[in-house]
């Protein structure tokens, strides 16, 4: 099995399989187009910082791990996962979808959409940090476009 | 120490607290993506966010309405009409740039309502548009789509009660770019259909489904780069001619159940699944050389079934001898057993590994699964699914009876011995799934352990639902366990 080495934005170096690492499309083709069979390859990663591409690469190996349950991948990933704060969650977001690692893409993007999920604009918004930069013109513009889903309690 | 994810945590509070932003930087397709994962109530909702989420929610590619209960609060002065909101959403988008690629909802509708949704989503140049819809009366099918050139993916099922399609000509005169076409209840006014899926129309189209096709008598299709086609319901077919070199999967189910004469002929060189099933036995049947066949799944209806159709069954089982995995439903076991002297000439299946029987227990079907044992020798995995409870042999469980009737199932497994030999060398996997504890499933279980000597697992997982014979239960585990077995090695799980 060929092993080669991640490099950080910040110059971190990360020494991985190749069975790990493709699991990214990204470093897949690439690793098809430069074709050698040398360990000296250095593939640099300049958009994932060193304790994401971390994260990243904990991420693959537990998804390669043939000793684990379908549970016991899932039991990990949600322990993963509740361990992230927002900040981290949306730099994985991008680092999965910079290096198409479509799983991790997708249980990262499903996170976020759990803390949008069921809860009030005015809730998404502190959980969020999203400010309104609507004029109370705009914001009762809107809000009439989408009478069909607002409660009747705030229309 | 402190462990990984503790510093994680302490990292990342750090900043929790100032109150940035992170999610609204996130690209446009990351955001997107987020937002298909929600309700589309929800995602409506997020756009009185911030004109970030506003913009989002006018640029959502898209627009599932499939499991959205709408408002129906009547004093609102908005419209409460589900064509009117979904015609409001896609109205409110510049239709220029209006970026919805799939659309997809199921309302109760007028026409005019349902039409006007037609013209819309032809407009904004939707690529997937799926529809399921009940009106108060047929409907024509709308003649703007057809000539739309952006639609790849269109199903249109009516719920109730049906439309009716425009002539062939027009219809095989659009829809260049479409690959994926599922239509359920038409109503047809000629009771063929012969001159629509032709090898010039539809040339992209690769998956076709019909289904409930009212009135539909006969039916032609040859587009030439369909790869998967399904019919079903079409009860009054009489004949079915099915011609493609790239066809992958053809389901037929539940069609051909009508009195007088009828056939079927398919040309699929290619044919890598063939799904048959619930269907009446045809009068003809030439399914040509299947020689790709992977997968055969086949059931039949024993209704208007008669020895005169014994060459039909016949050319249909030797059509699918090339598969690898077989699996047949309890309905072509009665086929099977309502005449035995047919079973005696089933073709061989000398490429079958996997062979699935769902079969409903009963007193005398062991010489058909010999037979059918017989014709599959270099099988792997056999896994039998008892899909009904027999009423007989569970009810009349004394101990002296049911041996004696376990004995003479016994005493036949043992005429079989030698001519099983071929499958009885090969068979390293038995799952039985819905076991009830009657006897002839006992002897074949015996049978099987007794003389199958590349036995590496038999796995019995009983019918959970009947706690009541618990102690008939138990007697018949410890039977079970007690079997000799022919191969050393073999896994024995009785749960």
């Amino acid at each position: 099995m060929r092993t080669f080495q991640l490099k950080s934005s910040d110059n971190k170096i990360f020494k991985v399989s190749e069975e790990i690492a493709i699991q990214s499309a990204v470093i897949k083709n690439f690793l098809e187009d430069f074709g050698s069979d040398s360990d000296e390859i250095v593939i640099p990663l300049p958009n994932v910082r060193g304790r994401i591409l971390e994260m990243m690469i904990e991420w693959m190996v537990k998804h390669v791990d043939e000793e684990l349950t379908k549970e016991e991948v899932e039991d990990w990933e949600n322990k993963f996962m509740n361990d992230l704060n927002m900040e981290v969650t949306t730099e994985l977001v991008m680092a999965a979808n910079y290096l198409e690692v479509i799983g991790l893409l997708h249980r990262t993007c499903q996170s976020i959409a759990d803390h949008i999920s069921g809860k009030s604009p005015e809730e998404i918004r502190r959980i969020l940090n999203i400010t309104s930069d609507f004029t109370p013109e705009e914001e009762a513009e809107i809000r009439r476009q989408n009478g069909w889903v607002l409660n009747p309690s705030t229309n | 120490m402190e462990t990984r994810s503790a510093r994680r945590r302490r990292l990342s509070n750090s900043h929790h607290q100032t109150g940035v932003d992170y999610i609204s930087h996130l690209p446009d397709a990351v955001l997107h993506h987020i937002l298909t994962l929600l309700p589309i109530k929800t995602v409506a909702q997020s756009a009185t966010l911030s004109s970030r989420w506003r913009s989002l929610w006018f640029t959502l590619p898209d627009l599932d309405f499939s499991n959205s209960i709408f408002n129906s609060n009547s004093n609102s002065n908005s419209n409460s009409n589900p064509a009117d909101i979904i015609a409001g959403i896609l109205n409110a988008r510049d239709h220029k740039h209006s970026n919805v690629r799939l659309l997809r909802f199921s309302a109760t509708l007028s026409f005019s309502r349902l039409n006007a949704l037609f013209r819309i989503a032809v407009r904004h140049k939707i690529q997937h548009l799926h529809i399921q819809v009940s009106t108060n009366d047929y409907f024509n099918f709308p003649r703007g789509i057809i000539a739309s050139d952006s639609l790849r993916v269109f199903s249109l099922r009516s719920i109730y009660p049906g439309f009716r399609l425009p002539p062939s000509s027009i219809m095989s005169s659009g829809f260049r770019l479409l690959s994926s076409l599922s239509l359920a209840l038409m109503i047809l006014d000629r009771p063929s259909l012969v001159d629509l899926f032709t090898d010039s129309s539809f040339p992209l189209l690769k998956k076709l489904n019909l289904e409930s096709c009212s009135g539909l008598m006969n039916l032609r299709v040859q587009c030439p780069v369909l790869q998967d086609f399904s019919l079903e319901g079409c009860f009054q077919l009489q004949g079915l001619d099915v011609l493609g070199g790239k066809l992958e999967r053809v389901r037929i189910c539940s069609c051909f159940d009508a009195h007088g004469s009828s056939w079927v002929k398919i040309v699929a060189p290619n044919l890598k699944t063939l799904v048959w099933i619930y269907n009446a036995v045809t009068d003809e049947v030439n399914l040509g050389d299947l020689k790709s066949l992977n997968q055969a799944s086949l059931g039949l209806l024993c209704q208007h079934f008669s020895n005169t159709k014994l060459h039909s069954v016949s050319a249909l089982l030797s059509a699918i001898s090339p598969a690898h995995s077989l699996t047949f439903e309890p309905s072509f076991l009665d086929v099977l057993s309502s005449n035995n002297y047919f079973a005696c000439y089933l073709p061989a299946f000398n490429n079958v590994r996997c062979l699935e029987l769902k079969t409903v227990s009963k007193k005398h079907n062991c010489s058909v699964v010999a037979n059918i044992f017989r014709s599959c020798p270099v099988l792997h995995t056999l896994t039998i699914k008892i899909v009904d409870a027999p009423s007989n042999g569970r009810k009349d469980w004394r101990k002296e009876k049911w041996e004696k009737i376990v004995s003479e199932e016994e005493h036949f497994w043992e005429t079989q011995i030698e001519p099983l030999e071929s499958f009885r060398l090969h068979l390293k996997i038995v799952r039985m799934e819905g076991f009830m504890e009657c006897f002839n499933e006992v002897s074949l279980t015996h049978f099987l352990l007794k003389y199958g000597t590349s036995l590496q697992e038999l796995s019995i997982f009983t019918n959970k639902t009947n706690h009541r014979d618990s102690l008939k239960r138990r007697a018949i585990k410890s039977l079970i366990m007690g079997f000799s077995r022919a191969s050393p090695h073999v896994k024995l799980r009785y749960c």
